[in-house]
């Protein structure tokens, strides 16, 4: 990371959920004051519970999606809360990481 | 005062209510009325837990009685052998289903909180939410309009004093924060959010599951008063923590108690007549598993007498038939393909009834409307125009529909304001009177007259669903895309005949809250006929055919697509677009037209013996009464009694009765290389008649809180629900006169049989790629047996995904009393 690139660290956080949760999971950003997210629905995947399909065809909601968000640091211990409650009865994972991005008042 | 929950960031609460909501399933509003599993949420307990979930939550067995039990013992659907069996099996855990072991108490340590007081007040402000009575309506969440009410509120008042209400008025702006706030008064820690959440959510499962539907099942942007989950639980919690914190000042009736079966008075494992075999293997088991032994005992006697009907079919196909007729897999579809079939060279072919078409449609003059099973999105949006020439009388059309739909608004309206409804019943009720009774003494004649003023008023133009991408905004590659998967999926990618028939259903009854749960569910509640005309448009446009023809499904230039609507309650088969059918089919089309009016007056005759028994009318006439009867409260029987979903080429079922009890889904394993036709089917139709027979199953065993009762007695609530009388909570599931006769259940509550013909191998495949399945099979939610090929023995799938072989010979079923009919052949003989 190079000081002259002039970006802004935040936190990346991405969960990977069984579609019917995605809602919930937008819900959750939208509490903690996310200004936006990105989901990826239909993808598949191996767990520990077995291999999911990716897209179905004639069902939406019971495929896998990945949702990506980015937040300044001091509003992911609210999210961890509530995301780690999530997954203690669903399958998914979720991955944290440092990120860095160009516009940060597009994330506040 | 800050305790953790308001201390805390929200997110762990919405987290938690998800989880309390998940013994809760969604309720549709009922002119878009789908049947759910109410525990679809839940499915990955398994079926056996769940049901003791429902125990303790609801406070319902969700197993026939032992009354039932006997009932089906002496009447032949079971024999002691059958119940020995199912026993031994039990015992030896050789059904117990896959998955973690769940401790059901952590899903409801606390018996629901059910003052009838505060269900009252509930339910009255959500009625009056949702039908924009309160300020800010619609756009105003429910929570803050009524946080700014209830002030004034003398319900409140005399529930909970004046302290009370003011309280109430004082509470936090947000919902979130209103039940952090609530959760700290009565001294919750963070464990036992979810089980005060659950209680809540028990305590009224009508509104919680419209506000369950309204957060996670509802179109987003849907426009009127949204009843949010988290507001609901909110105001009820609030009202609860009152009323704890101050102590009532109503009647404090605590409500109604849980109505457990008492174990000791009523135990399955003493069914009087049972064999003294039969009898020491329930002995080892506790009422609870001697009940799962019960319920299994009447589905393998089921799945022998069907297999065995299977086993014993010579199939066999229609060479060259004059037509291809493409049925919704609807149990009912099952009884008009079978007479049509008797009735000329036919090949009929089962496909859920939005023929794969995620279809948006607007009608000439008509809101949009879904037409597809709820677990997907539209994606592709058609209209209705005039077809070329006819544009002048599809005006006269939208003219007259744009009258009446004024006429009804001015009606509704002026039924609303002030003293305006006393005047409107005075001035009215001249004519009313008059037509009332008309409608009363002569519901047929009636509705005939009505229909020929409508038809003035409102005439008819022929018009057309456009399929051209300039005016449909579907590219030909998509319209390809989309054919090719519904004729593979079905299996019909070659041999096509001159007319093929997509024939969608719906279901004509009058004055009934229910209709849509007779229509078509695949079309999301909806009449199926313009998702048939929508398909055949894409079908019949040569664009289509030519890149259909480059994938190696070749339809002659000769073959016309002809949709078609099938009336559940008349069985009338109406042929649709009449004017778009090329001159050179027009004989065929006649001929199919007479044909088909054979075969729906024969299986009105069929239906007529089950819901009229002893009826000496004209089939005919007496079913197009019962249609247009207003006060009919039984004018069909819908999907009561279904119980097995068939996967395979109609050889496979071709001439036997299956008494319109089997989903029949069209599948070919032999062009289906890949499974993918497989997994569609199992991973999408299959949920939907899963949902269906648990709907049906539910509401038949624990009718007091999965059944909404009496029909006789309902009342209308802002559009979206029922109610029993006047107020209180709505009703979830079905109404009574949907599966009771009287006392005696019509419907008989069994978990689906999926039957597949497919090379077990893939079977399995399909399983081991998609949870949903394992779920479903694994947690003993849906019994599966399946064939390699027609010439294979039949065997059936364990819980653990192993396959065992089925015995008929140890399939015994005894001989039934004498002057007892137990199959349906044999009550239309006698």
């Amino acid at each position: 990371m190079d000081d002259a690139w002039q970006l802004t660290e935040m936190t990346k956080i991405e969960v990977v959920v069984g579609g019917e949760e995605s809602a919930a999971v937008a819900d959750l950003f939208a509490e903690v004051g996310a200004t936006g997210f990105t989901a990826v629905s239909n993808v598949s995947g191996l767990g520990h519970d077995g291999y999911h399909q990716g897209r179905l065809l004639f069902n939406d909601r019971n495929g896998l999606a990945l949702m990506m968000v980015v937040l300044p640091s001091d509003r992911v211990a609210d999210l961890l809360d509530g995301l780690r409650a999530l997954l203690a009865s669903r399958p998914g994972v979720l991955m944290v990481s440092d990120t860095y991005v160009s516009r940060p008042e597009y994330f506040r | 005062m800050t305790g953790t929950a308001t201390a805390g960031g929200r997110a762990r609460l919405l987290v938690e209510l998800d989880e309390a909501a998940r013994v809760i399933g969604p309720l549709w509003p009922l002119g878009r009325f789908i049947a759910v599993n109410p525990f679809w949420d839940l499915r990955q307990l398994g079926f056996d837990t769940v049901l003791s979930v429902a125990r303790l939550a609801f406070g319902v067995e969700g197993r026939p009685s032992p009354e039932y039990f006997a009932d089906a013992l002496a009447s032949g659907r079971v024999t002691s052998a059958d119940v020995e069996r199912a026993a031994d099996e039990l015992a030896h855990g050789a059904v117990d289903p896959v998955g973690p072991t769940v401790d059901p108490a952590g899903w409801c340590p606390r018996p629901p909180t059910s003052a009838v007081d505060v269900n009252r007040e509930v339910a009255k402000w959500c009625s009056a939410f949702l039908s924009a009575k309160l300020p800010g309506a619609p756009d105003a969440a429910f929570y803050p309009s009524w946080r700014q009410v209830v002030r004034f509120d003398p319900g409140a008042r005399s529930l909970l004093g004046r302290p009370g209400r003011a309280l109430l008025a004082r509470l936090p702006e947000r919902a979130e924060d209103g039940l952090a706030w609530c959760l700290d008064e009565l001294g919750l820690d963070r464990d036992q959010w979810r089980g005060e959440l659950v209680s809540q959510l028990v305590a009224m499962p009508g509104w919680a599951a419209h506000a369950k539907w309204r957060s996670r099942w509802a179109p987003p942007g849907l426009p009127g008063p949204a009843l949010d989950l988290m507001d609901f639980v909110a105001v009820r919690l609030a009202y609860d923590t009152v009323l704890r914190r101050e102590g009532p000042v109503g009647s404090g009736d605590p409500g109604p108690v849980a109505r457990t079966r008492d174990a000791n008075v009523h135990d399955p494992r003493s069914v009087a007549g049972l064999s003294t075999a039969a009898r020491s293997s329930l002995a080892p088991l506790d009422p609870d598993r001697a009940g799962a032994a019960w319920l299994l005992a009447l589905e393998h006697a089921y799945r022998d007498e069907l297999l065995g009907q299977l086993a014993a079919t010579t199939g066999g196909s229609t060479p060259e038939p004059d037509a291809q007729v493409v049925c919704c897999i609807d149990v009912r579809s099952e009884g008009i393909r079978r007479h049509l079939e008797s009735e000329g060279r036919y090949e009929t072919f089962g496909f859920a009834g939005f023929f794969g078409l995620p279809l948006r449609y607007r009608g000439l003059g008509a809101e949009p409307v879904d037409l597809l099973p709820v677990l997907l999105s539209p994606s592709v949006d058609l209209e209705e125009h005039a077809a070329s020439g006819q544009e002048a009388l599809a005006q006269r059309r939208l003219a007259g529909v744009q009258v009446q739909a004024q006429g009804r608004f001015a009606f509704a309206r002026t039924r609303e304001h002030g003293v305006a409804p006393f005047m409107l019943a005075e001035a009215g009720g001249f004519v009313a009177a008059p037509l009332l009774a008309a409608k009363t003494v002569r519901p047929a004649r009636f509705a005939r007259a009505r229909g020929r003023l409508w038809s003035a008023l409102v005439p008819a133009a022929p018009t057309r669903i456009d399929a051209e991408p300039e005016l449909s905004g579907m590219v030909d590659e998509e319209q390809a895309l989309f054919a090719e998967t519904a004729l593979t999926t079905m299996g019909l990618t070659a041999g096509f005949a001159p007319l093929v028939v997509l024939c969608g259903h719906g279901s004509t009854t009058e004055n009934n809250p229910y209709a849509a749960s007779l229509d078509c569910g695949a079309c999301g509640g909806n009449r199926g006929g313009a998702s048939a005309r929508a398909a055949c448009a894409i079908l019949n446009r040569r664009s289509v055919r030519s890149m259909l023809a480059g994938r190696g499904i070749v339809i002659p230039d000769g073959t016309h697509f002809v949709a078609a609507e099938h009336d559940t309650a008349t069985d009338a088969v109406s042929l649709l677009d009449l004017h778009l059918v090329p001159e050179g089919h027009h004989e065929a089309v006649a001929r199919l037209r007479d044909d088909l009016a054979r075969a729906g007056a024969a299986l009105a005759r069929e239906r007529l013996a089950e819901l009229d028994p002893g009826s000496r009318g004209d089939p005919v006439e007496s079913v197009h009464r019962r249609s247009a009867d207003w006060a009919e409260l039984q004018p069909e029987w819908g999907l009561a009694r279904n119980a097995s979903f068939i996967v395979g080429p109609r050889s496979m079922t071709m001439g036997s009765d299956l008494g319109r009890r089997a989903f029949l889904h069209s599948y070919d394993a032999e062009i289906d290389f890949d499974g993918t036709a497989l997994e569609t089917i199992l991973t999408a139709p299959m949920v939907v008649a899963h949902w269906i027979n648990m709907q049906y199953y539910f509401s038949t065993v624990a009718p007091e809180v999965f059944a909404a009762g009496d029909k006789t007695v309902h009342n209308i609530v802002a559009g979206c629900g029922v109610t029993e009388g006047a107020g209180g909570d709505l009703k979830i599931g079905l109404p009574l006169q949907s599966l009771f006769v009287g006392d005696r259940a019509f419907h008989e509550p069994l978990r689906l049989l999926t039957v597949v013909e497919a090379p077990i191998p893939r079977i399995d495949e399909v399983i081991a790629r998609n949870p949903v399945l394992r779920e479903l099979f694994g947690g003993q939610w849906v019994h599966l047996a399946a064939r390699d090929s027609r010439r294979a023995p039949w065997r059936l799938r364990r819980a653990d995904g192993s396959w065992v072989p089925w015995d008929p010979t140890t399939a015994t079923m005894c001989p039934p009393p004498a002057d007892m009919p137990t199959t349906r052949q044999e009550a239309r003989r006698g």
